[in-house]
């Protein structure tokens, strides 16, 4: 069973009564058409993630400034001076 | 209290030691401006692609290889997924199946063998601001510097039974850390972090008993005075016959209490998945090779070669191991030296004035202006006996001050040592004339009284004689008349 308001919690949407209504029907569905992949025999195949064949792809330790910092902090829904701002999240006691 | 059994494990989060962040270029730096090292990927703009920093790998096998853990030769990273304003991407890069290392142990130095469960490569979130000064915020302010920093998450299995013993884990773990250069575990900047799991169950009982999670410990004291707290709530629960809720709580420093965080409790539904930005790593046996060939001295080790080889003692050799500072500036000393008696005046400078100086004035090594090679020339000039202890004493202070070879300040302070053995010979014989009775006494058989005569010569001399040198002219300048 799919539990579609665990689902919506999780994705952060807003989703209206009927929305939630429709969504209860077609994602069951959704996933039972998914299912037909599990016909195939799949028994002696390896798992894999990503399909280049690429590995190890890393970067020497180096240190180098981004220079447009202001336009992210521009991009920010609110700043204060320096800081992004957000509404107060409590974590202390 | 007694029939009831602790069980501990251990959650520890390391920086590691990196120029550069896990994913992006931005600095690490500790002490920079409010988001002063941010950039698209370390604030998770739209379309960006995170590149692994190959250094932080290093650490991380490093780490698990001195943990004695199984590594992973197809690692990767995985996805874990919650909202929380400090993280941008709304998921952190972190490892799941595959972590670096697995299954390792710590042993400890009473022999206790700790185990490890995993080692695995993470990225830093964001630090929240409540706070402006001590004026509470009614909104909260985020600084992404931290974003996106290298962290190794070690986890130990519950075979801590302490919290004397959780701390004696923790100081030795992040002693052979700093020595392996991953990171410089300093709780203070928060490069070290450390939660705890913890149980009790009475003794003899198989079974764990119901764990509480433990957070906010900012000190290795705060570690033990809240794991002590929190052993002694459950089993009072215990005892009244009460259960114990399996919740995170918080170390209320100042009140000397653990809380239950009220935080609003979304499910742990991480919803982990292999990162499609980031391709597996594969490590063949080259590669790990050539990065534990890096490995270097451990703390363990280490001491192990000033007793054995050095011929320091137990107590130097711990207190040099414990301060990883003060030991490598023995290290430098010590370079190219392979006199024992060298070892051992460069250990009492460096144990007995040095650090003794450096904790009255608050300072460390790398403030001081007295170099290694310094010292390498003082214990030189003193174990030759160009120089006396007291002129060594006096001069010592200069050289802290100064940052000065001493034999250029005995030089300008006209401390250098009389060469010219004539001058010491009138020095000698003047200090004779002046004391007639010392010198019956000696000639009637009492030679210790010589000792008198080298003490004058050295007070006229101010130390600058050679004591070896005054004792042989004294003598000769004795024994030749009448």
């Amino acid at each position: 069973m799919i539990d579609i308001e665990h689902i919506i919690e999780l994705a952060r949407l807003y989703v209206t009564e009927e929305e939630r209504e429709k969504f209860k029907k077609q994602l069951p569905e959704i996933i039972e058409f998914f299912k037909n992949l599990e016909e195939l025999d799949t028994e002696n195949i390896l798992p894999i993630f990503h399909t280049l064949g690429v590995k190890n792809v890393m970067r020497e330790d180096k240190m180098r400034k981004f220079e447009d910092r202001e336009l992210i902090l521009e991009n920010a829904p609110e700043r204060e001076e320096d800081f992004f701002k957000v509404k107060r999240v409590i974590e202390e006691i | 209290m007694m029939d009831w059994e602790v069980v501990i494990g251990l959650e520890v989060h390391v920086q590691l030691k990196t120029k550069s962040k896990m994913f992006c270029s931005c600095s690490t730096d500790f002490d920079s401006l409010p988001n002063e090292n941010i950039c698209p990927i370390c604030t998770g703009q739209p379309g960006v692609l995170p590149k692994i920093n190959r250094r932080a790998i290093e650490l991380a096998l490093i780490a698990s290889k001195i943990l004695n853990c199984k590594i992973n030769r197809i690692s990767r990273f995985a996805r874990k997924n919650y909202f929380y304003p400090d993280l941008p991407k709304n998921y952190q890069i972190s490892q799941y199946e595959e972590p670096i290392g697995y299954d390792g142990y710590l042993e400890l130095p009473s022999g206790k063998r700790i185990g490890i469960m995993r080692v695995h490569q993470e990225e830093d979130t964001g630090k929240l601001l409540h706070y402006i000064g001590s004026r509470k915020l009614d909104y909260s302010l985020i600084d992404f510097n931290r974003s996106g920093i290298p962290l190794l998450e070690i986890v130990s299995k519950p075979d801590i039974r302490s919290p004397e013993e959780a701390v004696e884990y923790l100081t030795f773990l992040r002693l052979n850390l700093i020595y392996a250069g991953i990171s410089d575990c300093d709780m203070e900047k928060g490069s070290l972090r450390c939660d705890a799991n913890l149980s009790v169950r009475r003794k003899g009982e198989k079974e764990l008993g119901v764990k509480v999670e433990v957070k906010n410990m900012n000190s290795f004291k705060s570690v033990k005075d809240a794991l002590s707290y929190e052993a002694r709530r459950q089993i009072k629960l215990l005892e009244k016959g009460e259960k114990i809720i399996q919740e995170t709580r918080l170390w209320d420093e100042r009140g000397g209490v653990t809380k239950s965080m009220r935080r609003k409790e979304y499910a742990h539904d991480y919803r982990y998945f292999p990162d499609p930005d980031l391709v597996e790593l594969e490590f063949d046996e080259e590669f790990l090779n050539e990065v534990f060939s890096k490995i270097p001295e451990l703390p363990l080790e280490r001491r192990r070669r000033y007793i054995d080889e050095l011929s320091l003692s137990e107590y130097e050799a711990d207190v040099f191991i414990s301060n990883k500072e003060a030991s490598d500036f023995f290290e430098e000393v010590i370079k190219g030296e392979n006199d024992k008696s060298f070892f051992k005046e460069a250990s009492s400078w460096i144990l007995n004035d040095l650090l003794g100086i450096l904790n009255e004035r608050k300072l460390s090594f790398n403030e001081l202006k007295l170099k290694p090679e310094h010292l390498k020339e003082l214990v030189k000039l003193k174990i030759s006996g160009k120089i006396t202890s007291k002129i060594g004493k006096e001069i010592f202070p200069v050289m802290l001050e100064k940052g000065e070879f001493p034999s250029k300040l005995l030089k300008e302070l006209d401390m250098e040592q009389i060469q010219d053995e004539d001058e010491i010979r009138r020095i000698c014989s003047c200090v004779l004339k002046e004391n007639q009775k010392v010198v019956e006494d000696y000639k009637k058989g009492k030679k210790q009284a010589i000792g008198r005569l080298v003490g004058e010569v050295m007070k006229k001399t101010r130390g600058r004689a050679n004591p070896r040198a005054v004792n042989e002219i004294l003598r000769n300048l004795l024994e030749s008349s009448p």
